[in-house]
């Protein structure tokens, strides 16, 4: 329940950003098999989160969180803490 | 050197997008972004072209480059000072005088170098460039101002060249980065990890502010700045409810709590002085909110500092919309400032064209958050503008309190008037004869005099000129009425009677001849004989000589007052301040 509502609101917050639909949109989506995710749209994308949930990302795991599983594996496990 | 002058701030067609060029040494497509959506919530769709950060000097020397190709007509120089003086930020203890100054030099050659570029094009785009800041924190810590190592004359001396720069080329404006650093601070604007990983060094705070600045900075350029502010009065220009509280319950003051209020008042103020408009649009009992301006002995604002009051318990948006239309200007070009979320909230939804303003609940911060408002900025403000029409403004004043007197004669009277007559002097002469040539209207005989003709009026000991000039408690009207009458015989010869459209319905009329009326008798003079030749505008002043009491001379234009047996009394709402006799 927490989970899947973690995932939900990464997934949504990455339509906005990447301007999809919600149906182009699953886990699976990472910087290796979609284009435009470049590192200026990482940044965006990050700056969407960090706003989304009030957080702050260490530099050195940003660079790692380059699939949607990942941001949202990540944020259930800071969100355990 | 500039050739031909551009005006910063001439108006540009905005019917279609604004093609906007960004040069940076660091990522910039993230502000670029930002950017467009703050000129659009603006009114301003917008084109953004971005030279990649290790291109920028190539693109903009290279007249057949992508960035003239994009043909921009704002291009906007936006380098900072980590940009241009990494080294010496980093290290600033290694280099020595002489090299800092080579630097400086060599950045701010670079920098001509572009503008020069930039201006040889036919399209020559208006040029905005940031100036800079030292570091804010570098490893000289207090040597900085203590020792002869500084990074701090480096910024200074490069911003002075920039500030030189501007003067030379009428193209360029500056944008004040340095005030976004000192009211932010860098630790708000920066984010070391953006620059780490993508060369960006805006945080996500850091966009938006600095995309907002750059917005107002480049509407300012465009000439679209903001016209009139709107404030509330409650919780605005004083603290607490004066229908509640009375006058002398509400804060204002010149020390404590109070004093934020005034301070407030006094920013309203400033604006004013740079040619903003204001206006009120409150809800509340009109006497009430108006005692709190007659009364109170800390207010600032005056109310003939605002050219248009709605003080009423209509709803805002019908207010806003009449203010507009009796200040004949856009919507677009109005703020409102309410301290009510529900206020600014159905402004907002009704009219998405106005800009609000959210006073936030703490009033020590209605100050700033005016000031932080940048649409009223401007790059240029002449004499014109900083004295607006005092007789527009207050004219408006005036007509919006008549509307709001149900007994004529009580307004009339609450208008405190005071009619000045006097005989004219060398100075008056001028608009005497003005008066003649261009009064229609309340003008019984239309009779048109030169200049010189006046002059010679004025010597000659069979005619007296009277001028009146007309003060309520908005200002002064200035000459308004005047009467030229011909004294030689045994009779006064209304020759000449009028009174300018501007003070006409006040009875002004009436006050004017009951004063020469006056005068004659104390002369002995036994009646006054005045004309009526009517023309086609002036209707308005046919009844007046009948309504007065002078009778008809059988069919002619001509009408006789028999001074003896009548009288023309003063309406008892003017004063007179006569002027001597002669």
């Amino acid at each position: 329940m927490e989970d899947n509502n973690i995932g939900q609101r990464v997934q949504h917050i990455f339509c906005r950003v990447f301007k999809l639909k919600p149906e182009e949109v699953n886990e699976d989506l990472s910087s290796e098999n979609l284009p435009q995710w470049d590192s200026l749209r990482h940044i965006q994308l990050i700056m969407a989160i960090e706003e989304a949930f009030s957080i702050q990302l260490p530099t050195w795991e940003i660079p790692k969180l380059t699939s949607i599983r990942a941001i949202s594996t990540f944020l259930v496990k800071l969100a355990a803490h | 050197m500039d050739e031909t002058p551009v005006s910063p701030e001439a108006p540009v067609d905005i019917n279609s997008p604004l093609r906007f060029a960004l040069l940076s040494f660091s990522t910039a497509d993230l502000l670029a972004g930002s950017l467009r959506q703050e000129l659009a919530a603006n009114g301003c769709p917008s084109e953004i072209f971005v030279a990649p950060y290790n291109q920028v000097v190539q693109q903009a020397i290279d007249r057949s480059s992508n960035l003239y190709r994009f043909k921009p007509t704002i291009v906007f120089l936006f380098f900072v000072g980590q940009d241009l003086f990494q080294d010496l930020w980093e290290e600033p203890l290694k280099p020595s005088e002489r090299q800092k100054e080579l630097r400086v030099s060599e950045q701010l050659q670079q920098l001509t170098d572009l503008v020069d570029a930039l201006n040889s094009t036919t399209e020559k785009p208006r040029i905005i460039i940031s100036n800079i800041t030292p570091p804010s924190i570098h490893s000289l810590g207090p040597l900085q101002h203590n020792s002869q190592y500084s990074v701090g004359s480096v910024s200074n001396a490069y911003n002075q060249g920039l500030y030189a720069l501007r003067d030379q080329y009428s193209s360029i404006s500056i944008f004040d980065y340095e005030s976004l650093v000192l009211e932010h601070g860098m630790a708000t604007l920066y984010d070391e990890r953006y620059w780490y990983l993508a060369r960006q060094r805006l945080s996500a705070r850091g966009l938006k502010i600095v995309a907002r600045a750059m917005d107002a900075h480049i509407q300012a350029c465009l000439g679209r700045t903001k016209k009139c502010l709107v404030v509330d009065l409650d919780d605005a220009l004083w603290g607490g409810v004066v229908g509640s509280v009375g006058v002398e319950g509400i804060q204002l003051d010149l020390d404590g709590p109070g004093r934020c209020y005034r301070d407030f008042q006094q920013e309203i103020a400033n604006l004013r002085s740079q040619g903003v408009m204001l206006a009120i649009n409150s809800k509340n009992n009109e006497a009430d909110a108006l005692a709190v301006f007659n009364e109170h002995p800390h207010m600032l604002l005056k109310l003939s500092d605002f050219s248009s009051i709605r003080i009423n318990w209509r709803d805002k948006a019908s207010n806003m919309i009449e203010i507009s239309q009796e200040l004949r200007i856009g919507l677009d070009s109005m703020v409102f400032v309410d301290s009510s979320p529900a206020e600014t909230a159905l402004i907002e939804m009704k009219l998405p064209q106005v800009k609000t303003i959210l006073l936030p609940p703490d009033a020590s911060l209605y100050r700033r958050t005016l000031l932080q408002y940048g649409g009223f900025g401007r790059l240029n403000l002449t004499g014109e503008d900083m004295v607006r029409s005092k007789y527009y403004e207050q004219e408006n004043l005036r007509q919006t309190l008549k509307s709001s007197f149900a007994d004529i004669n009580d307004f009339l009277l609450s208008l405190n008037m005071v009619a000045e007559i006097r005989l004219a002097d060398r100075m008056s002469l001028p608009r005497v004869a003005q008066l003649t040539q261009k009064t229609n209207q309340f003008n019984l005989t239309t009779r048109r005099y030169s200049q010189a003709q006046i002059e010679e009026m004025s010597a000659d000991p069979n005619w007296r000129i009277y001028c009146l000039s007309l003060q309520d408690r908005f200002g002064d009207n200035g000459l308004t009425g005047l009467a030229l009458i011909n004294v030689s015989g045994k009779e006064w010869r209304l020759d000449v009677f009028l009174l300018s459209c501007r003070i006409m319905g006040r009875g002004a009329e009436t006050a004017f001849l009951s004063f020469i009326a006056d005068q004659a008798r104390f002369l002995g003079v036994e009646s006054l004989v005045a004309e009526f030749i009517p023309s086609a505008k002036n209707m308005p002043a046919s009844g007046f000589l009948n309504s007065s009491g002078f009778s008809q001379e059988g069919d002619s234009s001509f009408w006789k007052f028999d001074l003896v047996r009548k009288h023309v009394e003063c309406p008892p709402y003017i004063k007179i301040a006569g002027g001597s006799e002669k």
